[in-house]
Protein backbone atom coordinates (compact mmCIF):
# COMPACT_ATOMS: atom_id res chain seq x y z
CA UNK A 1 0.00 0.00 0.00
CA UNK A 2 2.88 2.32 0.74
CA UNK A 3 4.18 1.53 -2.68
CA UNK A 4 0.95 2.67 -4.18
CA UNK A 5 1.12 5.91 -2.26
CA UNK A 6 4.75 6.49 -3.11
CA UNK A 7 4.04 5.92 -6.79
CA UNK A 8 1.17 8.29 -6.52
CA UNK A 9 3.33 10.98 -4.93
CA UNK A 10 6.11 10.57 -7.47
CA UNK A 11 3.59 10.88 -10.21
CA UNK A 12 2.16 14.00 -8.64
CA UNK A 13 5.53 15.68 -8.37
CA UNK A 14 6.35 14.85 -11.95
CA UNK A 15 3.00 16.23 -12.98
CA UNK A 16 3.68 19.47 -11.18
CA UNK A 17 6.99 19.96 -12.97
CA UNK A 18 5.36 19.17 -16.27
CA UNK A 19 2.71 21.76 -15.61
CA UNK A 20 5.24 24.49 -15.06
CA UNK A 21 6.09 23.98 -18.69
CA UNK A 22 2.70 23.17 -20.12
CA UNK A 23 0.19 24.95 -17.87
CA UNK A 24 -1.41 28.25 -18.69
CA UNK A 25 0.38 31.16 -17.01
CA UNK A 26 -1.99 33.82 -15.81
CA UNK A 27 -1.68 36.78 -13.49
CA UNK A 28 -4.93 35.75 -11.93
CA UNK A 29 -6.73 37.92 -9.50
CA UNK A 30 -10.31 36.86 -10.12
CA UNK A 31 -11.28 33.27 -10.78
CA UNK A 32 -14.58 31.72 -11.82
CA UNK A 33 -16.08 29.53 -14.52
CA UNK A 34 -14.96 26.29 -16.12
CA UNK A 35 -11.33 25.25 -16.58
CA UNK A 36 -10.10 22.50 -18.85
CA UNK A 37 -6.39 23.14 -18.26
CA UNK A 38 -4.57 23.78 -15.01
CA UNK A 39 -4.75 27.32 -13.75
CA UNK A 40 -1.45 28.44 -12.21
CA UNK A 41 -1.60 31.50 -10.00
CA UNK A 42 1.36 33.81 -9.44
CA UNK A 43 -0.32 36.59 -7.49
CA UNK A 44 -2.90 36.96 -4.81
CA UNK A 45 -6.07 35.53 -6.30
CA UNK A 46 -9.65 35.04 -5.35
CA UNK A 47 -12.73 33.23 -6.48
CA UNK A 48 -15.50 35.48 -7.68
CA UNK A 49 -17.78 32.61 -8.63
CA UNK A 50 -17.98 28.85 -8.52
CA UNK A 51 -15.28 27.01 -10.42
CA UNK A 52 -15.82 23.83 -12.41
CA UNK A 53 -12.84 21.73 -13.40
CA UNK A 54 -12.46 19.39 -16.33
CA UNK A 55 -8.71 18.98 -16.17
CA UNK A 56 -7.86 15.41 -16.98
CA UNK A 57 -4.83 13.97 -15.23
CA UNK A 58 -3.70 17.24 -13.61
CA UNK A 59 -4.69 19.57 -10.76
CA UNK A 60 -7.30 22.22 -11.31
CA UNK A 61 -5.46 25.11 -9.63
CA UNK A 62 -1.85 25.27 -8.57
CA UNK A 63 0.37 27.79 -6.88
CA UNK A 64 3.18 29.11 -9.05
CA UNK A 65 4.80 31.50 -6.61
CA UNK A 66 5.55 32.00 -2.94
CA UNK A 67 4.07 34.68 -0.70
CA UNK A 68 0.62 34.69 -2.27
CA UNK A 69 -2.92 33.86 -1.16
CA UNK A 70 -5.88 32.20 -2.77
CA UNK A 71 -9.17 33.34 -1.28
CA UNK A 72 -12.18 31.16 -1.92
CA UNK A 73 -14.73 33.76 -0.81
CA UNK A 74 -17.41 31.19 -0.08
CA UNK A 75 -17.39 29.64 -3.54
CA UNK A 76 -16.79 26.05 -4.57
CA UNK A 77 -14.26 24.28 -6.74
CA UNK A 78 -15.80 21.14 -8.18
CA UNK A 79 -14.46 18.50 -10.51
CA UNK A 80 -16.81 17.58 -13.28
CA UNK A 81 -15.00 14.40 -14.26
CA UNK A 82 -16.56 11.62 -12.23
CA UNK A 83 -15.08 8.42 -10.89
CA UNK A 84 -12.22 7.30 -8.70
CA UNK A 85 -9.52 5.30 -10.43
CA UNK A 86 -5.76 5.24 -10.50
CA UNK A 87 -6.09 7.33 -13.63
CA UNK A 88 -7.79 10.16 -11.74
CA UNK A 89 -5.33 10.21 -8.85
CA UNK A 90 -3.50 13.33 -10.04
CA UNK A 91 -6.63 15.34 -10.48
CA UNK A 92 -6.31 17.40 -7.33
CA UNK A 93 -8.39 20.44 -6.54
CA UNK A 94 -5.52 22.71 -5.50
CA UNK A 95 -1.83 21.83 -5.51
CA UNK A 96 0.83 23.66 -3.54
CA UNK A 97 4.28 22.42 -4.51
CA UNK A 98 7.75 23.76 -3.77
CA UNK A 99 6.63 27.17 -2.53
CA UNK A 100 6.54 28.86 0.86
CA UNK A 101 4.41 31.33 2.79
CA UNK A 102 1.22 30.77 0.85
CA UNK A 103 -2.35 30.53 2.04
CA UNK A 104 -5.65 29.07 0.97
CA UNK A 105 -8.30 31.01 2.80
CA UNK A 106 -11.93 30.00 3.05
CA UNK A 107 -14.71 29.73 3.52
CA UNK A 108 -14.98 27.62 0.45
CA UNK A 109 -15.57 24.11 -0.80
CA UNK A 110 -13.20 21.82 -2.68
CA UNK A 111 -15.06 18.75 -3.77
CA UNK A 112 -15.34 15.62 -5.89
CA UNK A 113 -11.79 15.49 -7.16
CA UNK A 114 -10.29 12.28 -8.46
CA UNK A 115 -7.15 12.91 -6.41
CA UNK A 116 -6.68 15.01 -3.29
CA UNK A 117 -8.81 18.01 -2.46
CA UNK A 118 -5.65 19.94 -1.62
CA UNK A 119 -2.14 18.59 -2.10
CA UNK A 120 0.83 20.18 -0.36
CA UNK A 121 4.13 18.81 -1.63
CA UNK A 122 7.56 19.97 -0.55
CA UNK A 123 6.24 23.31 0.64
CA UNK A 124 6.67 25.28 3.83
CA UNK A 125 4.58 27.67 5.88
CA UNK A 126 1.38 26.84 4.11
CA UNK A 127 -1.81 28.00 5.79
CA UNK A 128 -5.15 26.40 4.97
CA UNK A 129 -8.08 27.73 6.92
CA UNK A 130 -11.87 27.52 6.85
CA UNK A 131 -11.90 25.23 3.84
CA UNK A 132 -14.30 22.34 3.45
CA UNK A 133 -12.93 19.40 1.49
CA UNK A 134 -15.57 16.85 0.62
CA UNK A 135 -16.06 13.74 -1.48
CA UNK A 136 -12.57 13.62 -2.90
CA UNK A 137 -11.28 10.22 -4.02
CA UNK A 138 -8.08 10.40 -1.99
CA UNK A 139 -7.48 12.67 1.04
CA UNK A 140 -9.18 15.97 1.74
CA UNK A 141 -5.75 17.47 2.18
CA UNK A 142 -2.37 15.80 2.15
CA UNK A 143 0.96 17.18 3.25
CA UNK A 144 4.03 15.42 1.89
CA UNK A 145 7.56 16.57 2.65
CA UNK A 146 6.22 19.87 3.93
CA UNK A 147 6.90 21.76 7.13
CA UNK A 148 5.67 24.54 9.43
CA UNK A 149 2.18 24.54 8.00
CA UNK A 150 -1.06 25.51 9.76
CA UNK A 151 -4.24 23.63 8.99
CA UNK A 152 -6.93 25.35 11.00
CA UNK A 153 -10.71 25.51 11.23
CA UNK A 154 -11.31 23.27 8.25
CA UNK A 155 -13.92 20.59 7.68
CA UNK A 156 -13.04 17.28 6.03
CA UNK A 157 -15.94 14.99 5.21
CA UNK A 158 -16.48 11.93 3.07
CA UNK A 159 -13.03 11.88 1.54
CA UNK A 160 -11.04 8.83 0.53
CA UNK A 161 -14.03 7.39 -1.21
CA UNK A 162 -11.81 5.52 -3.66
CA UNK A 163 -8.21 5.61 -2.57
CA UNK A 164 -7.36 2.31 -4.19
CA UNK A 165 -5.96 0.86 -0.97
CA UNK A 166 -3.67 3.82 -0.19
CA UNK A 167 -3.76 5.26 3.33
CA UNK A 168 -5.92 8.33 2.88
CA UNK A 169 -8.56 10.27 4.73
CA UNK A 170 -9.28 13.80 5.94
CA UNK A 171 -5.73 15.06 6.44
CA UNK B 1 -9.93 23.25 15.29
CA UNK B 2 -10.75 21.14 12.27
CA UNK B 3 -13.68 18.78 11.85
CA UNK B 4 -13.17 15.35 10.28
CA UNK B 5 -16.24 13.28 9.56
CA UNK B 6 -17.09 10.30 7.43
CA UNK B 7 -13.74 9.94 5.71
CA UNK B 8 -12.63 6.61 4.32
CA UNK B 9 -14.14 3.81 2.33
CA UNK B 10 -13.49 0.13 2.07
CA UNK B 11 -12.39 -1.20 -1.30
CA UNK B 12 -14.30 -4.00 -2.92
CA UNK B 13 -11.44 -6.34 -2.14
CA UNK B 14 -11.73 -5.69 1.58
CA UNK B 15 -12.35 -8.79 3.62
CA UNK B 16 -14.22 -8.99 6.88
CA UNK B 17 -11.89 -9.02 9.88
CA UNK B 18 -9.16 -7.03 8.16
CA UNK B 19 -8.01 -3.56 9.16
CA UNK B 20 -8.55 -0.47 7.07
CA UNK B 21 -5.95 2.24 6.46
CA UNK B 22 -8.23 5.20 5.81
CA UNK B 23 -8.57 7.89 8.44
CA UNK B 24 -9.78 11.25 9.59
CA UNK B 25 -6.26 12.42 10.43
CA UNK B 26 -3.32 10.35 9.24
CA UNK B 27 0.37 10.53 9.98
CA UNK B 28 1.99 8.59 7.19
CA UNK B 29 5.37 8.34 5.57
CA UNK B 30 8.10 9.89 7.74
CA UNK B 31 5.92 12.43 9.49
CA UNK B 32 7.43 13.93 12.62
CA UNK B 33 6.99 16.73 15.12
CA UNK B 34 3.40 17.52 14.14
CA UNK B 35 0.80 18.91 16.51
CA UNK B 36 -2.75 17.56 16.14
CA UNK B 37 -4.78 19.58 18.59
CA UNK B 38 -8.39 20.40 19.40
CA UNK B 39 -10.01 18.69 16.45
CA UNK B 40 -13.32 16.86 16.24
CA UNK B 41 -12.89 13.52 14.55
CA UNK B 42 -15.82 11.15 14.15
CA UNK B 43 -17.38 8.71 11.73
CA UNK B 44 -14.17 7.96 9.86
CA UNK B 45 -12.82 4.45 9.30
CA UNK B 46 -10.01 5.32 11.70
CA UNK B 47 -10.09 8.55 13.66
CA UNK B 48 -6.34 9.09 13.91
CA UNK B 49 -4.05 6.68 12.09
CA UNK B 50 -0.33 6.71 12.81
CA UNK B 51 1.69 4.54 10.50
CA UNK B 52 4.74 2.65 11.71
CA UNK B 53 7.00 4.59 9.39
CA UNK B 54 6.53 7.89 11.20
CA UNK B 55 9.61 9.31 12.90
CA UNK B 56 7.93 10.29 16.13
CA UNK B 57 7.68 13.50 18.08
CA UNK B 58 4.06 13.95 17.06
CA UNK B 59 1.69 15.25 19.70
CA UNK B 60 -1.98 14.35 19.60
CA UNK B 61 -3.83 16.23 22.30
CA UNK B 62 -7.17 17.67 23.33
CA UNK B 63 -9.03 16.16 20.43
CA UNK B 64 -12.49 14.66 20.55
CA UNK B 65 -12.18 11.37 18.71
CA UNK B 66 -15.26 9.17 18.80
CA UNK B 67 -17.47 7.06 16.60
CA UNK B 68 -14.64 5.77 14.45
CA UNK B 69 -15.54 3.66 12.57
CA UNK B 70 -19.32 4.05 12.33
CA UNK B 71 -21.11 1.24 14.11
CA UNK B 72 -22.59 -0.14 10.92
CA UNK B 73 -19.09 -0.60 9.54
CA UNK B 74 -18.03 -2.40 12.72
CA UNK B 75 -21.07 -4.62 12.54
CA UNK B 76 -20.42 -5.52 8.93
CA UNK B 77 -16.66 -5.97 9.02
CA UNK B 78 -15.78 -6.64 12.66
CA UNK B 79 -14.42 -4.54 15.49
CA UNK B 80 -10.89 -4.69 14.13
CA UNK B 81 -11.73 -2.69 11.04
CA UNK B 82 -10.71 0.56 12.72
CA UNK B 83 -10.53 2.57 15.93
CA UNK B 84 -10.64 6.08 17.26
CA UNK B 85 -6.86 5.95 17.47
CA UNK B 86 -4.96 3.32 15.53
CA UNK B 87 -1.29 3.55 16.40
CA UNK B 88 1.27 1.49 14.55
CA UNK B 89 4.24 3.50 15.76
CA UNK B 90 6.81 2.55 18.36
CA UNK B 91 5.47 3.00 21.90
CA UNK B 92 6.66 6.29 23.32
CA UNK B 93 7.55 7.77 19.97
CA UNK B 94 4.46 9.96 19.93
CA UNK B 95 2.51 11.68 22.69
CA UNK B 96 -1.18 11.39 23.47
CA UNK B 97 -2.57 13.93 25.93
CA UNK B 98 -6.05 14.73 27.12
CA UNK B 99 -7.92 13.35 24.15
CA UNK B 100 -11.49 12.24 24.60
CA UNK B 101 -11.70 8.91 22.86
CA UNK B 102 -13.09 5.42 23.31
CA UNK B 103 -11.18 2.88 21.26
CA UNK B 104 -7.47 2.39 20.74
CA UNK B 105 -5.52 -0.10 18.66
CA UNK B 106 -1.83 0.01 19.42
CA UNK B 107 0.82 -0.94 21.93
CA UNK B 108 1.10 2.12 24.15
CA UNK B 109 0.58 1.28 27.83
CA UNK B 110 -1.53 2.50 29.43
CA UNK B 111 -3.69 2.91 26.39
CA UNK B 112 -4.74 6.51 25.69
CA UNK B 113 -8.32 5.34 25.16
CA UNK B 114 -10.90 4.94 26.52
CA UNK B 115 -10.66 8.29 28.15
CA UNK B 116 -13.37 10.77 28.93
CA UNK B 117 -11.83 13.79 30.57
CA UNK B 118 -13.32 15.28 33.65
CA UNK B 119 -14.57 18.79 33.03
CA UNK B 120 -12.98 19.99 36.26
CA UNK B 121 -9.62 18.95 34.93
CA UNK B 122 -10.09 20.54 31.58
CA UNK B 123 -7.81 23.52 31.28
CA UNK B 124 -10.04 25.38 28.85
CA UNK B 125 -13.03 24.92 31.06
CA UNK B 126 -11.10 26.21 34.03
CA UNK B 127 -10.09 29.24 32.00
CA UNK B 128 -13.69 29.84 31.01
CA UNK B 129 -14.85 29.58 34.59
CA UNK B 130 -12.14 31.95 35.76
CA UNK B 131 -12.96 34.40 32.98
CA UNK B 132 -16.62 34.16 33.86
CA UNK B 133 -15.82 35.03 37.42
CA UNK B 134 -13.57 37.90 36.45
CA UNK B 135 -16.07 39.41 34.08
CA UNK B 136 -18.98 39.01 36.39
CA UNK B 137 -17.25 40.48 39.36
CA UNK B 138 -14.99 42.93 37.55
CA UNK B 139 -12.23 41.78 39.84
CA UNK B 140 -8.68 40.95 38.85
CA UNK B 141 -7.69 37.32 38.73
CA UNK B 142 -7.10 35.95 42.17
CA UNK B 143 -7.28 32.74 44.05
CA UNK B 144 -9.05 34.47 46.88
CA UNK B 145 -10.73 37.77 46.51
CA UNK B 146 -11.57 39.91 49.48
CA UNK B 147 -13.76 42.94 49.48
CA UNK B 148 -14.91 45.12 52.30
CA UNK B 149 -18.37 46.55 52.18
CA UNK B 150 -19.70 49.45 54.19
CA UNK B 151 -23.46 49.72 53.91
CA UNK B 152 -24.39 52.77 51.89
CA UNK B 153 -28.12 52.57 52.34
CA UNK B 154 -29.78 53.80 55.45
CA UNK B 155 -27.11 54.69 58.02
CA UNK B 156 -26.97 52.49 61.01
CA UNK B 157 -27.57 53.90 64.42
CA UNK B 158 -24.31 52.43 65.63
CA UNK B 159 -21.13 53.62 64.03
CA UNK B 160 -18.79 51.25 62.30
CA UNK B 161 -15.88 50.24 64.46
CA UNK B 162 -17.98 50.38 67.57
CA UNK B 163 -16.66 48.51 70.53
CA UNK B 164 -19.93 46.67 70.70
CA UNK B 165 -19.90 43.22 69.30
CA UNK B 166 -22.66 40.79 68.57
CA UNK B 167 -25.07 42.96 70.37
CA UNK B 168 -28.64 43.58 69.36
CA UNK B 169 -29.31 47.25 69.57
CA UNK B 170 -33.07 47.08 69.35
CA UNK B 171 -35.85 44.95 68.00
CA UNK B 172 -38.73 46.22 65.84
CA UNK B 173 -41.58 44.95 63.78
CA UNK B 174 -41.06 45.60 60.13
CA UNK B 175 -42.55 44.90 56.74
CA UNK B 176 -39.97 44.87 53.99
CA UNK B 177 -40.68 45.01 50.27
CA UNK B 178 -37.85 44.22 47.94
CA UNK B 179 -36.12 41.77 45.67
CA UNK B 180 -34.42 38.57 46.72
CA UNK B 181 -30.80 38.87 45.65
CA UNK B 182 -27.44 37.18 45.86
CA UNK B 183 -26.18 39.41 48.66
CA UNK B 184 -22.47 39.41 47.99
CA UNK B 185 -22.95 40.20 44.33
CA UNK B 186 -25.50 42.90 45.15
CA UNK B 187 -23.03 44.67 47.39
CA UNK B 188 -20.44 44.78 44.67
CA UNK B 189 -22.60 45.57 41.71
CA UNK B 190 -26.21 46.17 42.57
CA UNK B 191 -27.46 46.78 39.04
CA UNK B 192 -25.87 43.59 37.74
CA UNK B 193 -27.16 41.50 40.62
CA UNK B 194 -30.75 42.53 40.01
CA UNK B 195 -30.64 42.18 36.24
CA UNK B 196 -32.53 39.33 34.59
CA UNK B 197 -29.29 38.21 32.98
CA UNK B 198 -27.88 37.49 36.43
CA UNK B 199 -30.58 34.97 37.25
CA UNK B 200 -28.70 31.85 36.20
CA UNK B 201 -25.53 33.13 37.76
CA UNK B 202 -27.27 33.89 41.02
CA UNK B 203 -28.86 30.46 41.03
CA UNK B 204 -25.45 28.86 40.60
CA UNK B 205 -24.10 30.87 43.54
CA UNK B 206 -27.12 29.96 45.61
CA UNK B 207 -26.55 26.29 44.91
CA UNK B 208 -23.10 26.67 46.39
CA UNK B 209 -24.32 28.36 49.52
CA UNK B 210 -24.03 32.04 48.68
CA UNK B 211 -26.20 34.03 51.12
CA UNK B 212 -29.42 35.62 49.98
CA UNK B 213 -31.02 38.81 51.23
CA UNK B 214 -33.94 41.05 50.50
CA UNK B 215 -32.83 44.27 48.81
CA UNK B 216 -35.25 47.15 49.26
CA UNK B 217 -35.69 49.79 46.61
CA UNK B 218 -33.43 52.16 48.51
CA UNK B 219 -30.65 49.62 48.59
CA UNK B 220 -30.93 48.32 52.14
CA UNK B 221 -30.27 44.63 52.61
CA UNK B 222 -32.18 42.49 55.08
CA UNK B 223 -30.56 39.17 55.83
CA UNK B 224 -32.91 36.41 56.95
CA UNK B 225 -32.14 35.07 60.40
CA UNK B 226 -32.78 31.51 59.30
CA UNK B 227 -30.45 31.58 56.30
CA UNK B 228 -31.49 30.89 52.74
CA UNK B 229 -34.15 28.32 53.51
CA UNK B 230 -37.21 30.48 52.98
CA UNK B 231 -35.82 32.69 50.25
CA UNK B 232 -34.11 30.19 48.01
CA UNK B 233 -37.20 29.49 45.92
CA UNK B 234 -37.72 33.21 45.44
CA UNK B 235 -34.37 34.28 43.98
CA UNK B 236 -34.89 37.38 41.82
CA UNK B 237 -38.54 37.60 42.86
CA UNK B 238 -40.05 40.64 44.45
CA UNK B 239 -41.38 39.82 47.92
CA UNK B 240 -43.08 41.26 50.95
CA UNK B 241 -41.63 40.03 54.24
CA UNK B 242 -42.98 40.81 57.66
CA UNK B 243 -41.36 40.07 60.98
CA UNK B 244 -38.93 41.60 63.37
CA UNK B 245 -35.55 42.98 62.58
CA UNK B 246 -32.46 43.64 64.58
CA UNK B 247 -29.36 45.60 63.77
CA UNK B 248 -26.23 43.53 64.13
CA UNK B 249 -22.94 45.25 64.65
CA UNK B 250 -20.40 42.51 64.36
CA UNK B 251 -18.68 42.16 61.00
CA UNK B 252 -20.11 39.55 58.70
CA UNK B 253 -18.34 37.63 55.97
CA UNK B 254 -20.23 36.54 52.89
CA UNK B 255 -18.53 33.84 50.87
CA UNK B 256 -19.25 33.41 47.23
CA UNK B 257 -17.74 30.78 44.91
CA UNK B 258 -15.83 31.89 41.84
CA UNK B 259 -15.42 28.87 39.62
CA UNK B 260 -14.86 25.57 41.34
CA UNK B 261 -11.74 26.44 43.24
CA UNK B 262 -11.80 30.14 43.94
CA UNK B 263 -13.76 32.01 46.50
CA UNK B 264 -14.65 35.60 47.00
CA UNK B 265 -15.19 36.91 50.50
CA UNK B 266 -17.13 40.10 51.05
CA UNK B 267 -16.66 41.47 54.51
CA UNK B 268 -19.49 43.64 55.75
CA UNK B 269 -18.38 46.16 58.31
CA UNK B 270 -20.45 48.71 60.15
CA UNK B 271 -23.42 46.49 60.83
CA UNK B 272 -26.28 45.02 58.93
CA UNK B 273 -29.96 44.26 59.34
CA UNK B 274 -31.23 40.82 60.16
CA UNK B 275 -34.87 39.95 59.79
CA UNK B 276 -36.73 37.12 61.43
CA UNK B 277 -39.37 36.44 58.85
CA UNK B 278 -42.85 35.63 60.07
CA UNK B 279 -44.77 36.02 56.82
CA UNK B 280 -43.33 35.97 53.35
CA UNK B 281 -45.24 36.47 50.11
CA UNK B 282 -44.21 36.83 46.51
CA UNK B 283 -45.52 39.97 44.86
CA UNK B 284 -46.93 39.01 41.47
CA UNK B 285 -45.37 40.80 38.52
CA UNK B 286 -48.55 42.62 37.52
CA UNK B 287 -48.82 44.27 40.91
CA UNK B 288 -45.30 45.66 40.90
Amino acid sequence: MSKILCSRITFSVLSVFALFVCGARVQATEISGTYSTTLTIYDDSELVGDVKCMVSGNPCIQFGASDIKLRLNGYSITEEITGCTSGTSSQDGIDVAGVHDVAIVGPGLVQKFGGFGIGVFGASKVKVEEVTASDNCFSGIILVGSMDSDIERNVFVRNSSGSEGAPCGGT
Amino acid sequence: MNVYSGNGALPSTFSSGATSNNFGVGLVGTSKDNLIEKNKIGGNLNGVLIMGSTQGGNIIRRNIIAGNPPVQVSNAFGASVGADIRDLSTPGANTFEDNQCLTYMGSVEPAPCPRISKPDNDEDRQREIAAFGRNRLAFPQARLINAVFHPSGRPLSKAAGSEQSSQTSDSNSVTVIGKVVDAACFMLHASAATAASHKDCGAACLARGAPLAIATDDGVLYFPADGNQRLKSLLNARVRASGTFVEKHDPMELKMPVGDKNQMVVRVEGGYKQITIETLTRIPAEKR
